[in-house]
């Protein structure tokens, strides 16, 4: 099971990465992750918010059909989460390589 | 339920949050549900599926920070009337000698565990000390006599074993606390959660 302050770290920087895509909206978000990620709408919000305080994303609306919509933006300060994570990630997968190996060796 | 109950509801649940944190909640959910709706769903469709109400207040507000929980729950319902404001200041002499003493308790309490383990941990060194004090009496032993030096060895040996098992013990003892803490972190929140009954269909 996945240790839960890990398992957000992981979905924040999923939202980044959608964002990276380009600008979009909670419901959206949602989509775009569902069919790899498991998140629900009420598992987003918090995380949007945390991002915006921490400066990895903005806000701003857009009308749509008469009626508001929050659209949120990546920033620099967004891809380098990103990047960071992903330079962490590409040397714990070369040390899963090294377990994974290590098991086929009875 | 519709659109409207289900933004009730949860209004209702988040009662006791600043007007601004609900209506940011609110909106969240309300366009999430126009949404869905333009996506093809029913706002029933679309409710089912945002889950139940608890479950949303709840998430929101254990992840709101203590200090807002306290300032609000606090708070007395209908706002800071000039008699709740004279009760509070009158009651000071009462209330107020009364918390610092529970919060006096409840840290001396906490901070005493840790001493308990911080000497557990002491204990470890000692026979630690003890074991290694042990070795070079052996050592010193074997050139007088090898039977007081092989019996001097064994004693050696078994404290250092006991001393491998109460630093297993300390290490555990610290874990336990650790994660006590975070429960009791949880617990002490939960306090300041206020319980509405948020009934709906």
């Amino acid at each position: 099971m996945l240790d839960p302050q890990m398992r957000r770290g992981l979905l924040e920087n999923c939202v980044l990465a959608a964002l990276c895509r380009g600008d979009s909206y909670g419901y959206q978000i949602v989509k775009d992750l569902s069919p790899k990620v498991k998140i629900s709408e009420s598992t987003l919000y918090p995380i949007l918010r945390r991002l915006e305080a921490s400066g990895a994303l903005t806000v701003y609306s857009a009308e749509h059909n008469g009626r508001l919509r929050k659209i949120y933006s990546v920033t620099q300060s967004g891809r380098k989460q990103i990047s960071e994570f992903i330079a962490d990630w590409d040397e714990m997968l070369e040390m899963y390589e090294f377990i994974k190996g290590g098991i086929g060796h009875e | 339920m519709n659109k409207s109950e289900f933004l009730y509801a949860l209004r209702r649940g988040l009662a006791q949050l600043p007007e601004q944190e609900i209506e940011k909640q609110l909106a969240y959910y309300s366009e999430l549900i126009d949404d869905m709706v333009e996506d093809g769903m029913s706002e029933y469709e679309a409710t089912e599926r945002l889950g139940d109400i608890d479950g949303i207040v709840r998430g929101v507000l254990e992840d709101t920070p203590l200090p807002l929980l306290v300032r609000t729950k606090v708070k007395p319902s209908g706002g800071w009337s000039t008699m709740n404001i004279l009760l509070l200041v009158l009651g000071f002499p009462i209330w107020f000698p009364l918390l610092i003493t529970f919060f006096a308790l409840f840290i001396t309490f906490y901070a005493v565990i840790w001493v308990l383990i911080i000497c557990a941990f002491i204990v470890v060194l000692a026979l630690g000390i003890t074991a290694v004090a042990l070795i070079i009496s052996f050592i010193i032993c074997l050139t007088r006599s090898v039977v007081s030096a092989i019996m001097v060895l064994g004693s050696a040996i078994a404290i250092a074993g006991i001393t491998v098992l109460a630093y297993l013990l300390a290490v555990w003892m610290t874990k336990a606390l650790i994660k006590g803490t975070g429960s009791l972190a949880r617990g002490i929140k939960s306090l300041f959660i206020k319980k509405e009954r948020y009934d709906y269909e």
